[in-house]
């Protein structure tokens, strides 16, 4: 009996250590090779190896707004200051129970129009139409009946005019040049059919007029560890992945698509909590099945900053819905698992995700569980488990770090000791105890699943660090 | 746990020095990025020194000195010189008539040709900054025959750089040179290269030489390239020239044509109203149905530059296509390219067709609007 034990645990054992080493491999990779390409990239700035264009792609910017009235307007407003020529706003109110239509009405010049909308991908029911030239640009307010973020970013991509949308979320701010940035691709490739760009937590940041003025690493540590969470899966994976066209992930806060093609699609699924990812997932899927050449690609210097949740319980809400997401985008798509028809999709961006997102924390439980007997039956070194663990997270704390300062001087960020000093700790902090709530929020992310499938995540919040001028203000007063 | 004959922590161990490596290079970049900054700055004023002295030697004697260029030659090996030359050369090309700068950079070619050979070892990202100067600084603009620097410029095309390629082509489309625009059209179709085609076009209209040669030229030649790259030439003749009205005629009576080269002809009609196109654009609004709607959508805009009582009859029919574009497209056309009343359109409006009374309510709508607007002056938020 105990020999079977023991070659259970052997078995088990092995298990283990090829799964961590694929992990680590993965993140070593893709750290490494992160950080080389924004070396290189950098490189490439300093030595104007870019694309200058004077042409503009005529960009849509869809912005889906449920019970937004604290902050759609000041999202407005910034994107109104983009620099960029050829761009409309088409705000799309999903049934509102609060004032945010009324806010845009007081904001802006809007009026009432009788637009028929071209609804070439189904969604619910619109209810009134508002239009406004501002500065040269077109705004358009949407307001429809209640149907989710999905079905309001598939309204808003029936109302564009332009043949490429980006999508983003409420609260979020664009960097003043990110639409620049984000449609070079387009320029240096007719194949694109997507383009994800950069997400940065606003929290700790003050814009103005669409560039950043300052920013601080913060005090909560909630933030502070999201920040450089962001920075590892923005400034390493998504490099890594891109470069074999592998991203499965355009975050829902910043996102470019080839309207044509979305429309293909038939646009974003209705009835998944992660309608981005699965819209990412389905065009890989439809180019890759009727043999069309096509590139999604991540632009690092295409930012958008965003709201990130600063407890624990709004933390937790927003995981649990891209776990939630994550599973069902799997599930649909669970023909690509493997399959020589999808290539590299299938054989290594499905596989990770599959492995090391969607079943990490069942295979973290069941590590646990043998943890436990093992000491029961006395079969496990305490001391060495010990330092396994924290050799392991003292790796993951490295990563971390390495991202963050990768992203420092790309980015020009200036930071003050204090800030590094406080990086440094959260790193650690990020390593040691973030992980478990993560693990914790997808073990128990199930639980109400039918009840919540397909209600708007929303999370507490703030008034966006806009910094305005004295002359701004004195206009915002007379308006 | 320790199970296995290897030390699973070993590994992390390398791969955690590893990633200290790349923090440590991090750390050093940034630190260096910033004195290489400061040290730029420096460079650029020496520089900038230098050129006026020589800029004002060309006013007094006619002739920069010999050992000026001989010392740029082995200074601008070093990348970062050039940076700075470039920053330097910038500057005073501001205050200096253009007289004085042109010769100047004449003086500079046989540096170049120099360079060339060097840059040519390089990595990619020098090199394409070394053919981002030969652009900016006109270097061989107007030469007729290759030299060093064309062919330092053609092996670029080639490569898989797409920015490296793209600085490489703007290099040539400064130079002028019609015949070694057809060698790169040439090349690109051989390799199969997939190019911008927006890029393409837009470098065409940059070309600095005779246009309407290159253009004739390069349309001489459209057997031997594809829709993607000859597409493009299309687009550059739009935008430059109505004296291919007849070509592109050819191109919509062609049955077997691409689509795309049909739509880009359709769209050249909409800029120069060719009376021969007429009945085909209009045919392909009143046969929409048969068709893609691509062709109808693009033809009814295209109509707005053929006004007369058959067109508005011909949009108004479009109005009931199944189609959202096209009914848009022939509303648009018909409010704002031919500026047709409401009262010439009361039968649409009280017609039984409900889509086309939509689309012309909105668009009138926005019509309406519009001039309002201009009339109060436009919003500024």
């Amino acid at each position: 009996m105990f020999d079977a034990v023991k070659s259970f645990y052997s078995c088990v054992g092995i298990l283990f250590v090829i799964y961590l080493l694929g992990y680590s491999t993965f993140l070593m990779l893709s750290v490494i090779y992160g950080s080389l390409d924004l070396y290189k990239e950098n490189k490439k700035k300093k030595y104007r190896n870019e694309i200058s264009h004077d042409y503009y792609v005529p960009v849509t910017i869809i912005v889906p707004a449920y019970n937004e009235e604290i902050t759609v307007a000041d999202t407005v407003k910034s994107l109104l200051m983009m620099d960029y020529r050829l761009y409309e706003i088409v705000v799309v109110d999903d049934g509102s129970g609060d004032n945010t239509t009324q806010v845009l009405l007081d904001t802006f010049p809007l009026r009432k129009v009788r637009r028929p909308i071209n609804r070439q991908i189904p969604c619910k029911k619109v209810l009134d139409v508002y239009e406004t030239v501002v500065n040269g640009i077109t705004v358009t307010l949407v307001r429809k009946e209640n149907g989710g973020k999905a079905d309001a970013l598939n309204m808003g991509i029936n109302a564009s005019r332009y043949p490429y949308f980006i999508c983003m979320d409420a609260d979020s701010v664009l960097q003043k040049d990110s639409l620049k940035e984000i449609v070079k691709p387009v320029l240096q490739d007719d194949t694109i059919v997507a383009v994800g760009g950069l997400v940065r937590i606003s929290n700790c940041a003050v814009l103005n007029e669409g560039e950043l003025v300052s920013y601080h690493m913060p005090w909560n540590p909630i933030v502070g560890m999201q920040i450089l969470e962001y920075d590892r899966s923005f400034m390493a994976s998504r490099i890594f992945m891109d470069k074999f066209n592998g991203n499965l992930i355009i975050s829902g806060a910043f996102g470019l698509f080839r309207k044509d093609m979305a429309a293909a699609v038939k646009g974003y699924d209705t009835n998944t909590m992660g309608e981005d990812m699965e819209l990412v997932v389905k065009l890989h899927s439809f180019c890759r099945i009727n043999k069309i050449p096509y590139s999604i690609r991540y632009v690092p210097d295409a930012i958008c900053w965003s709201q990130c949740p600063s407890s624990i319980r709004d933390l937790r809400k927003q995981r649990r819905r891209w776990y939630l997401g994550l599973f069902q985008c799997l599930n649909k798509h669970r023909r690509m698992f493997f399959s020589p028809e999808f290539g590299v999709i299938g054989y290594v961006s499905y596989l990770y995700y599959l492995l090391y997102e969607l079943l990490s924390p069942f295979i973290e439980l069941f590590g646990l569980l043998t943890i436990i007997l093992a000491y029961m039956v006395n079969l496990i070194n305490v001391p060495f488990m010990v330092l396994f663990f924290l050799i392991y997270a003292l790796y993951g704390a490295v990563l971390t770090i390495t991202a963050f300062f990768a992203r420092i001087y790309t980015q020009n960020i200036k930071l003050s000791f204090p800030d590094v000093i406080k990086s440094v700790y959260l790193c650690i902090a990020e390593s040691v105890f973030f992980r478990f709530i993560q693990a914790f929020t997808r073990m128990t992310a199930f639980i109400g699943y039918r009840k919540k499938k397909n209600v708007w995540g929303q999370i507490q919040r703030q008034k966006i660090q806009l910094k305005q001028s004295e002359e701004q203000k004195a206009e915002g007063k007379n308006a | 746990m320790h199970v296995l004959s290897f030390r699973p922590e070993v590994i992390l161990y390398i791969y955690m020095a590893s990633c200290i490596s790349v923090l440590v290079f991090n750390i050093l970049y940034i630190f260096a990025d910033k004195y290489k900054g400061r040290k730029l700055e420096k460079r650029s004023l020496s520089f900038a020194g230098e050129i006026s002295a020589q800029i004002e030697r060309l006013k007094e004697s006619g002739k920069p000195e010999e050992a000026h260029y001989q010392k740029l030659g082995k200074a601008l090996k070093n990348p970062e010189k050039l940076r700075a030359f470039e920053d330097s050369l910038l500057a005073v090309t501001k205050q200096t008539p253009e007289e004085y700068t042109a010769g100047y950079l004449r003086g500079l070619r046989v540096v170049f040709l120099k360079l060339a050979e060097v840059y040519r070892k390089r990595d990619t990202i020098e090199q394409a900054y070394f053919a981002y100067l030969i652009e900016i600084f006109r270097i061989d603009e107007g030469r007729e025959s290759f030299d060093g620097i064309m062919d330092f410029l053609m092996d670029m095309i080639t490569g898989r750089d797409v920015n490296a390629r793209e600085n490489a082509m703007r290099a040539f489309y400064a130079i002028g040179n019609e015949d070694a625009i057809l060698a790169i059209w040439r090349k690109l179709e051989d390799n199969e290269i997939n190019h911008s085609r927006k890029l393409l076009s837009d470098g065409l209209l940059s070309f600095r030489g005779d246009k309407k040669r290159l253009a004739e030229l390069l349309f001489a030649h459209r057997e031997e390239f594809g829709t993607a790259l000859f597409l493009p030439v299309m687009q550059f003749i739009r935008f430059f020239t109505g004296d291919f009205q007849q070509q592109f005629l050819e191109f919509l009576s062609e049955k077997k044509e691409d689509k795309e080269i049909q739509l880009e002809a359709i769209r050249y009609f909409r800029r120069y109203p060719y009376k021969p196109a007429r009945e085909i654009l209009q045919n392909y609004v009143r046969y929409q149905e048969y068709i893609d709607w691509e062709y109808a959508a693009m033809a009814a805009l295209s109509l707005a530059s053929y006004p007369g009582d058959d067109t508005v009859f011909c949009l108004k029919e479009g109005l009931k296509a199944a189609n959202w574009y096209v009914r848009l497209n022939c509303a648009e056309a018909l409010i704002y390219g031919l500026g047709i009343s409401r009262q010439r359109l009361f039968d649409v409006e009280n017609g039984r067709d409900r889509y086309a009374r939509e689309i012309l309510a909105y668009v009138l709508e926005k019509d309406e609007i519009r001039q309002r607007e201009m009339k109060e002056g436009q919003v500024n938020v």
